[in-house]
């Protein structure tokens, strides 16, 4: 059994937007209209001279208990078995609940598919075929971890296992299988 | 503060649909008791017949809202259903309604116009005063589900704290059942208008009735109101966002203004009024409770609107 996460290394992500471009060359999404798959919203903290600036990298959380699947009425919307929330486009009538059941604010309507869209870790067109997804692969400060959650080999399940990388407002109870690492540990050699 | 997403999905469409669902199926409740409790079959048709033709409205404006319309049978035969979806619950509930509530209307000995009544007459149920009652108690309780559901429909949704809670299913309960007793009372003024001057002071009689429990019904509405806001203002985060968009924020005009005064406060004043100048042996006359009911219909559809527009969405970020 697989069961596909990834972390995000805040201390790592430079703001370049190179994820974003990546994402919606690789699925062509609607950016034009402002809809993608993934964004890098900027947070400033404090004030002059102390300022921090933060970039958080955000997408669909693949959350383990996934709202947005619960409320589906016609099974469109699915956790497949390799734990990816995906979407079948001919069997999505539109109503938008999940949408508007989704508190990550992953998912919109693409009007060409007269469908739901969301991000999808590239599991059709790069994962099952052995790569990683394009956000990772172009992600320049290599701020953007991607493997299998269950594989105690894998760097994704040491970061999690360790505590270092923790879901977004946990107490929602969805189980996000993407995590964020806010302060990195010091480690040997750094 | 930081930027909120509110939520925008949803808008005026599903909010009438939201609305009508709950008009219809109030209104369903009132024809039974006309039916089956007054023996005022006349009335009862009518407004078993207005509430279904409101329920259906709203269907396809629920089907306006879908992206791909002509694709909704797969809510009920999709090899994936997901029969947990308040989606397939509120469309079974739907469908029932519609189907008990054409059973119901069919049963009850009227005089239809001639060509309808010849076909009318000869179904097999047709004039079965058991069969009358019991679709009607159906038709009724499916009205009740009807309009439960459109509650539910939003309450069950974590990812708008302002929503998920208990208040919200039984405000819009509570909404549809006013707003379907008025609708009942505008049809009784339109058949008590054509009605033979003997027969006036019965719909004076029923005015009076479904403006009194108009009154009650909104008393108990304003009473979840105020629960339902003073609460959230205690927090979490967004709800309290979303009570401040209702009562002070931009949403306020609509929420303050139109539902709680327009809608709500001034019907219920109207109805006082009305009632209690009855009692003074005052002039019959419907004037007053139509007016409140008027006031009611447009309040209750902006209720579901104003709901909608306020579901300030989870903040998960920045991190703290
Ligand atoms: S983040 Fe939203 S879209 Fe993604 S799995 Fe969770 S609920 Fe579904
Ligand atoms: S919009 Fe499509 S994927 Fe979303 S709940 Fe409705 S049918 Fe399912």
């Amino acid at each position: 059994m697989t069961k596909y996460g990834m972390v995000i290394d805040l201390g790592s992500c430079l703001g370049c937007g190179a994820c974003i471009a990546a994402c919606d060359f690789e699925n062509q999404t609607p950016w034009e209209e402002g809809k993608r798959r993934t964004h890098v919203p900027e947070f400033i903290f404090g004030e002059y001279p102390n300022v921090e600036r933060l970039f958080v990298p955000r997408l669909c959380m693949h959350c383990e208990d996934p709202p947005c699947v619960a409320v589906c009425p016609t099974g469109a919307s699915y956790k497949n078995e390799d734990g990816v929330v995906l979407v079948r486009y001919d069997m999505c009538i539109g109503c938008k609940y999940c949408v508007v059941a989704c508190p990550y604010n992953a998912r919109y309507v693409d009007e060409r598919k007269h469908a739901i869209d969301k991000c999808t870790f590239c599991y059709n067109n790069r994962v099952s075929q052995g790569r990683e997804p394009a956000c990772v692969e172009s992600c320049v400060g290599g701020a953007r971890i991607f493997g299998d959650l269950e594989d105690p080999n894998s760097e994704v399940y040491k970061l999690i296992h360790s505590g270092e990388a923790v879901p977004l407002r946990a107490d929602l109870g969805t189980h996000p299988k993407v995590r964020y690492i806010f302060r990195r540990k010091k480690r040997e050699g750094d | 503060m930081m930027n909120l997403l509110i939520q925008h999905i949803w808008g005026v469409y599903i909010a009438i649909y939201l609305f009508l669902g709950g008009m219809g199926g109030g209104g369903m409740v009132v024809s039974y008791y006309f039916c089956c409790r007054r023996n005022d079959n006349k009335l009862a048709v009518i407004s078993a017949i207005t509430s279904l033709i409101i329920v259906i409205i709203g269907v396809l404006f629920l089907m306006l809202d879908l992206e791909k319309p002509e694709k909704f049978y797969l809510v009920f035969v999709s090899p994936h259903l997901n029969p947990h979806s308040m989606i397939f619950i509120g469309s079974s509930i739907l469908t029932s309604f519609i189907t008990f509530g054409l059973l119901f209307v069919t049963a009850i000995e009227f005089k239809w116009p001639s060509f309808l009544g010849k076909i009318i007459s000869l179904l097999p149920w047709y004039g079965n005063r058991s069969f009358t009652s019991a679709m009607g108690i159906l038709a009724s309780i499916a009205g009740f589900l009807t309009a439960f559901y459109t509650g539910v429909l939003i309450g069950v949704l974590k990812s708008a704290p302002f929503w998920h809670t208990p208040a919200l299913p039984l405000l819009f309960v509570a909404s549809a059942f006013s707003t379907g007793v008025v609708g009942v009372l505008l049809v009784n003024e339109t058949i008590g208008i054509m009605a033979p001057k003997s027969e006036r002071h019965k719909y004076q009689e029923y005015c009076s009735i479904l403006g009194e429990w108009d009154a009650i019904l909104i008393s108990i509405e304003l009473l979840i109101i105020f629960t339902y806001i003073f609460l959230f203002t205690y927090g979490p985060e967004e709800a309290e966002a979303s009570v401040y968009l209702l009562t002070t924020g931009s949403l306020a005009p609509w929420f303050m203004g139109g539902v709680v005064t327009m809608g709500l406060a001034i019907p219920f004043l109207l109805e006082y009024w009305h009632i209690f100048s009855e009692s003074r042996g005052g002039k019959p006359s419907c004037a007053l409770p139509i007016i409140a009911a008027i006031l009611v219909i447009i309040g209750g559809l902006i209720l579901r609107y104003v709901v909608l527009s306020s579901g300030v969405m989870t903040i998960f970020l920045p991190p703290s």
